[in-house]
């Protein structure tokens, strides 16, 4: 057995270590969030429409297709029209002035998929106006589907949450 | 190394032959050698309190071990009151906390600060391997292992931090999944995880409760690869160095308990926190520097590039006029015709660069050995092992060893005094410039005293001292570097070695022989030492007029 001894100035040394534990383990103690800041986040998934659309012929051909199956194989036919969905986008307005402008692309290799949308502001804490507005993007397309516009009191370091509701199909506000 | 001596033939090597001056610390690449300086200075001022057997910068690795078994003992005790749900994890690590404050506080505590404790070890290891030039050749695996565990232990300690659930647990997640989704895999931003409170699951927590206990073993795998080319590696610490990090952890986390923050709650932006600095310093810099996600990937993957191409980024220094070429390095070769398989030179390998190959057919031994030549440090342990002189090094077996011994004390410049003590110098721990002359032949303070430069003074073997007093030497001297500070790991240790293997075994009763004195240390101490070699010298001569004898 290892049976050799360390000295007072040794422990003192080996110990000493410790003290940088002691100290930078919790402290400074560092702000992340400024007190007087607050953030608003719009976030949401939708699937927004194909790019084209069943014409009449299309859509017969499908029903037609459809009855031949069995009740239970009809979901597995791939609905008529275009697999690529319309890319949504999103506009966000702070205090009458205009924030954001993006253009958000559905998942998938052949963007057939949810489109997901997340975005962060960081905004000082009090009353502002916020107006959010979406819609499935065609070109030189501006009117916008779906549009929420409040007055919002934001608390200090308070996350105001704009969320997308399927089955009312609007945007809401998830406070 | 370039090399002036012909082999095998000493009759024909003149004075001349031997390099000019020569200057130790010019083994070290220019870049690393301020450094160097550093270290090695402070590593004495080290050695002075707690002596070279325990000098903790001596067992990093093996502190590092000593605390994740800590962490590994205390996270399994943690484990057994963990609740892997988010609304029941923040309560189960209060729990701990607050209602087993003398024991799971304890402990918690100590799995903390265990793993900060780790973090700084670690840190100073890095340093040590870095600017001893100890990550280079044939030791790129050990860097390469080693850094892929630093970005293991850094995760693991987030993990650590995340399952707790407070407001820091909050701010890891939501900025790292912010950093994570600047990478184009993720179909559904990251962020979208923690939207709110309900949209943390607890499938989420399992996740993160599974990588906290899988990243451990896939450290020690790490660790394993990190040891594996090393004979002999140094897991255990000295037991008062032990006994000492762990009543320190204990009294640490009396004194300062580790606490949660406030809950998570992810309606509201984390505020004023008291966060861990060891572990959680990105997270401010990040906030500091603006650094856009794909900054922080861009910045963090070159810088980590940078430290994994190291080995390959620095090279080795010019060679300086002073360096001078120690006898018998080079390339190790095993003439296998003379190799009788056995295993001695494989034992005494601290790189495990001898491997063994099954003998060929008559011969009467099982096996025999060949060198590896990529793990190879070409530091010469193995070439005074063989008793045969099957393996040489630069062309140097021990029979040109000792042909060399017999060039010093038989063939030298008669203009010179007859040698009295023969000295092995190992050429790192030596200013050899200050101390050297005639030709790197003679000590400048004593010329009495033959030198023969040796990569390590691992390589001195019970052949190579027996030989060197058949020659006339009435006193050996071996210098070499002290502890952990041998560019080889411990060549003291290698002595021992051999004074352990059976056929060394009248190694042993040499080593106590008084006229036998092995010196290490440390480059600064140049006075001390002359003092020393003037000492041994002087004594050596009245011990052969029949005076007094010396202790060894």
């Amino acid at each position: 057995m290892d049976k050799r001894r360390l000295s007072a100035a040794s422990i003192a040394t080996l110990v000493s270590p410790a003290i940088f534990i002691f100290l930078f383990s919790t402290s400074p103690s560092y702000e992340y969030n400024k007190k007087k800041e607050a953030a608003l986040v719009v976030s949401f998934k939708k699937s927004s429409e194909r790019i084209r659309l069943c014409d009449e012929k299309e859509l017969n051909a499908f029903k037609q297709k459809a009855d031949k199956r069995r009740k239970h194989m009809q979901s597995a036919l791939r609905e008529c029209g275009s697999r690529e969905r319309l890319p949504i986008r999103l506009k966000v307005w702070l205090d009458d002035k205009e924030t954001l402008d993006k253009i958000i692309y559905p998942t998938g290799f052949r963007n057939d998929g949810i489109t997901y949308a997340y975005e962060y502001f960081t905004i000082s804490a009090g009353m502002h106006r916020v107006k959010v507005a979406a819609v499935d993007y065609r070109e030189r397309e501006n009117d916008f589907s779906h549009v929420i516009e409040k007055e919002i009191i934001f608390k200090r370091r308070q996350i105001v949450l704009i969320d997308y509701d399927r089955v009312t199909d609007q945007l809401y506000l998830n406070k | 190394m370039e090399k002036t001596l012909s082999s095998g033939n000493p009759q024909n090597q003149s004075e001349a032959s031997q390099p000019k001056k020569s200057q130790s610390g010019q083994l070290i690449p220019a870049v690393l050698r301020p450094g160097n300086y550093m270290l090695v200075r402070t590593q004495e001022a080290l050695n002075k309190i707690f002596g070279p057997s325990m000098n903790p910068l001596y067992y990093l690795g093996a502190i590092t071990f000593l605390l994740l078994w800590i962490l590994i003992a205390t996270g399994t005790y943690l484990y057994l009151f963990y609740d892997m749900t988010p609304s029941g994890a923040y309560k189960s690590v209060q729990y701990l906390t607050e209602d087993q404050k003398w024991y799971g506080g304890i402990i918690r505590s100590m799995h903390r600060y265990a793993a900060d404790g780790m973090m700084i070890v670690i840190a100073i290891h890095i340093v040590q391997v870095l600017f001893s030039d100890r990550f280079r050749k044939y030791r790129w695996v050990a860097w390469i292992s080693g850094v892929a565990i630093l970005p293991v232990i850094w995760l693991e300690g987030l993990t650590g931090y995340f399952l707790v659930w407070d407001e820091v647990a909050q701010m890891i997640a939501v900025t790292s999944a912010h950093i994570f989704d600047a990478l184009p895999i993720f179909s559904e931003p990251m962020p979208r995880n923690f939207l709110k409170n309900d949209s943390v699951n607890a499938l989420l927590f399992f996740i993160f409760n599974y990588l906290h206990l899988a990243i451990p073993c896939l450290l020690l795998i790490l660790a394993w690869i990190h040891c594996m080319r090393i004979s002999m590696p140094v897991i255990n610490p000295p037991r008062a160095v032990t006994i000492t990090i762990l009543s320190t952890l204990v009294v640490l986390s009396i004194i300062k308990p580790a606490v949660s923050a406030d809950p998570a709650d992810l309606s509201r932006l984390v505020g004023v926190m008291a966060i861990d600095w060891f572990y959680l310093f990105p997270f401010p810099l990040i906030d500091w520097l603006e650094l856009q996600p794909a900054m922080v990937w861009l910045g963090g993957g070159l810088l980590y590039a940078i430290v994994f191409a190291m080995p390959w980024i620095i090279s080795d220094p010019v060679k300086s006029k002073y360096i001078n070429p120690t006898v018998g390095q080079g390339t190790v070769t095993i003439t296998q015709s003379d190799c009788t398989g056995c295993l001695l030179c494989q034992k005494a390998c601290p790189f495990e660069a001898i491997e063994l190959n099954p003998r060929l057919e008559g011969a009467p031994n099982e096996v025999e050995a060949y060198v590896v030549d990529d793990l190879c440090s070409e530091c010469g342990f193995c070439v005074n092992t063989c008793e045969v002189g099957a393996i040489s090094m630069g062309g140097w077996s021990v029979t040109e060893f000792q042909n060399y011994i017999e060039f010093l004390f038989k063939n030298y410049n008669k203009m010179l005094v007859e040698p009295v003590v023969m000295a092995f110098v190992c050429e790192r721990s030596f200013d050899q410039k200050a101390f050297f002359t005639h030709e790197n032949t003679r000590m400048k303070c004593c010329e009495e005293v033959a030198v023969m430069t040796t990569p390590c003074i691992g390589v001195i073997s019970p052949a190579i001292v027996d030989y060197s007093f058949k020659m006339g030497a009435e006193g050996i001297l071996v210098i070499g570097c002290r502890g952990l500070d041998c560019h080889y790991r411990e060549e003291r240790r290698r002595l021992k070695f051999r004074d352990n293997l059976k056929r060394d075994r009248f190694m042993v009763e040499k080593m106590d022989d008084p006229n036998i004195e092995i010196m290490l240390i440390s480059p600064f101490e140049k006075e001390a030492l002359k003092k020393e070699i003037e000492d041994f010298k002087n004594a050596v001569k009245v011990d052969k007029s029949g005076g007094r004898i010396l202790n060894g």
